[in-house]
């Protein structure tokens, strides 16, 4: 499972006394993955953004979280998945930890006209797509799956693996832009960059709400890396499941963290936020500043997640430039 | 009605110390340590945390509404008062733990950052009384000394959550502000404020000129009055709205959106720069001294309104 070379740097971590095999700092935009059966990631450069929508008011479909406004700086540069977590990947962490998700799931139910959660769905069997391949994101987890799968992941390579904070995955998905979506700020015109609600969508679903007004070529979930990339080489940000983050779901960004932290509660919290806008995501929602949260334990099927890492060893500690 | 009320003026009439107000005189026995506050049971119960989105008096920029359904399962302990001076100086002789110079004061017209000032003198036209409440102290001074309570008696004293102290002040009743009637209209509720709340009012007008309409009545303190001068509520608490404003122990957020459901403080993994203030001073906007309404500040920030009480687990 390990690359040639991390044998050497693990003996040599054992020896300082440290059980870890780094992942050392790389140049903004570099793709790396720490094993085969590893998410593939993008190294994001270090840097400020304003998190959230000014003005938002004029923003549609805006929430008042999204009004007040932070100043964030991600003080160190990391690396972010270039994809959602696929099912190949899921399935791979399955076999290896023995960790059983429930099963349930909530999905489009067309015969009742309504999301239902069905107990015969889950990760393995989602119903979108009807045929799901490797290389779809996984749908169908909860926020503690996605927990175990970082967790696993970063047992599994010794490297830093984790979920993104709220913050970083904004600032990613954003890439520099300070538009409503990575693209620009209409909806209309993202059908080749994100997979969202669309008359695609909309022909066959149906869910109830207005569809971007163009056409992706997917009535539900796309493989993994179909639509075009973000300035940070980023894909699927926008769109296809929406992104678990660790962050506790509040109200408000006020008093929230100025830098690249999760915003988590001691003692936890019931309700954790979700990122992106997924495949049924009116215009609305498909934006980079929308948050959106669930209970922990959703199941849903466009709710899906990427991993982040932290580099570790010489120059990760580096400010931005 | 017309049968019940011969009865309790015959009662009060045989019983004349149960006609005025019961002061409750402190018990040195009911003190947890020779330091340590007298305190109020406040029972457990269910309540809504926050204002609906049509209250009259609704800050619409604080987060007090949407509300929130909480409930309070265990009891706890609040302190009547609010702690005083003399109190502050004990705990600063036996501790060493001066807080550092500093403080924001009313002065001509506007609040001024003075590096001269601080809770032995916030700049008031005397010396501060030994029984007023202790101001210009910041958040870390209010925790530290709620730790030296700790460390005295044995007990957890710490500040009240910011849902604790909403649900005290309102004592048992669903008003912001626990005098006032069903209609909380400023009009209604603030010029009967000066019977139980040192809040800006007409005492004040003259010597403060605060940019604000001031509550309809004159309690004849122009800035803060020593503690437990106006009457308690139904917890017995002293002072929860108005004279100094308290510290609490939550950090701030502008929505109550994603807090815990039940009565714990809301504050976050690696800790918060701006917490809690509640219940408006002397100096408060009228919307300010209500039960839900909500403020902030940061953390280090001391100021000549600003103090707190203490709470303890029960």
């Amino acid at each position: 499972m390990r690359r040639a070379g991390a044998a050497l740097a693990a003996l040599l971590a054992l020896v300082a006394g440290a059980a870890r095999a780094a992942e050392a700092p790389r140049p903004p935009g570099t793709v790396f993955r720490s094993c085969d059966d590893c998410p593939e990631m993008v190294a994001v450069p270090a840097g400020t953004f304003v998190l959230g929508t000014p003005g938002a008011a004029a923003a549609p479909g805006a929430a008042r979280a999204e009004a007040d406004t932070v100043v964030v700086r991600i003080p160190r540069a990391f690396a972010l998945g270039r994809f959602e977590v696929t099912r190949a990947q899921y399935a791979k962490f399955i076999a290896d930890s023995g960790h059983e998700p429930q099963p349930g799931c909530r999905t489009w139910d067309p015969a009742l006209g309504r999301f239902n959660d069905d107990a015969r769905r889950g990760w393995r069997n989602p119903a979108t797509p009807a045929s799901p391949a490797d290389d779809h994101p996984v749908s169908c987890v909860s926020f503690a799956d996605a927990q175990a799968y970082v967790q696993w992941l970063a047992r599994e390579t010794g490297a830093r693996y984790r979920l993104p904070s709220e913050a970083e995955w904004e600032y990613a998905a954003r890439a520099g832009s300070a538009t409503l979506r990575p693209w620009g700020d209409e909806a209309s015109a993202g059908c080749a960059h994100a997979n969202a609600y669309d008359l695609v969508a909309d022909g066959q679903y149906r869910l109830g709400w207005p569809p971007a007004r163009c056409r992706d070529g997917y009535a539900d979930l796309a493989p993994v890396g179909r639509f075009r990339a973000n300035a940070f080489g980023l894909h699927d940000a926008i769109g296809n499941v929406r992104e678990w983050v660790p962050d506790c779901a509040t109200g408000s960004y006020v008093g929230r963290p100025a830098d690249a932290r999760a915003w988590e509660w001691l003692g936890g919290c019931r309700e954790r936020v979700l990122r992106g806008g997924g495949w049924h995501a009116p215009p609305g929602a498909a934006r980079s500043a929308w948050r959106d949260s669930a209970a922990v334990d959703l199941r849903a099927d466009d709710a899906g997640f990427r991993v982040a890492l932290d580099f570790e060893g010489r120059g990760a500690a580096a400010e931005d430039r | 009605m017309h049968v019940r009320r011969p009865v309790v003026v015959l009662l009060l009439a045989a019983c004349p110390a149960l006609a005025q107000q019961p002061p409750a005189p402190p018990s040195a026995a009911a003190r947890d340590c020779e330091a340590c506050p007298e305190l109020a049971l406040v029972p457990p119960g269910q309540f809504r945390l926050g204002s609906s989105p049509d209250a009259p008096e609704l800050d619409p920029t604080t987060g007090e509404s949407p509300s929130l359904a909480l409930s309070l399962t265990r009891p706890f302990m609040l302190a009547r008062r609010e702690v005083t001076v003399a109190e502050f100086r004990r705990y600063v002789e036996a501790t060493g733990a001066e807080p550092a110079p500093g403080c924001s004061v009313w002065r001509g017209g506007q609040w001024v950052e003075d590096g001269d000032r601080g809770w032995r003198d916030p700049g008031f036209p005397q010396p501060p009384r030994d029984d007023e409440p202790v101001v210009c102290v910041n958040w870390d001074d209010a925790h530290a000394y709620a730790e030296w309570l700790s460390q005295q008696s044995g007990k957890r004293y710490r500040l009240p959550s910011e849902a604790e102290w909403e649900y005290a002040a309102r004592g048992g009743t669903s008003f912001p502000r626990y005098w006032g009637e069903q209609d909380s209209r400023e009009d209604v509720a603030l010029a009967l404020a000066c019977d139980h709340a040192n809040v800006y009012d007409a005492s004040a007008v003259d010597a403060l000129g605060l940019p604000w309409p001031n509550a309809r009545c004159n309690d004849r303190a122009t800035m803060l009055a020593p503690v437990a001068q106006y009457r308690p509520n139904a917890f017995g608490v002293f002072d929860i709205i108005g004279n100094a404003r308290e510290w609490v122990m939550d950090c701030y957020t502008a929505s109550y959106l994603g807090r815990p459901e039940d009565a714990r403080a809301w504050t976050w993994q690696g800790g918060c720069e701006r917490r809690g203030v509640r219940g408006g001073s002397w100096a408060s906007r009228p919307r300010d001294a209500r039960a839900p309404a909500r403020g902030v500040e940061l953390a280090g920030h001391r100021q000549s309104d600003l103090g707190f009480r203490v709470a303890r687990d029960y």
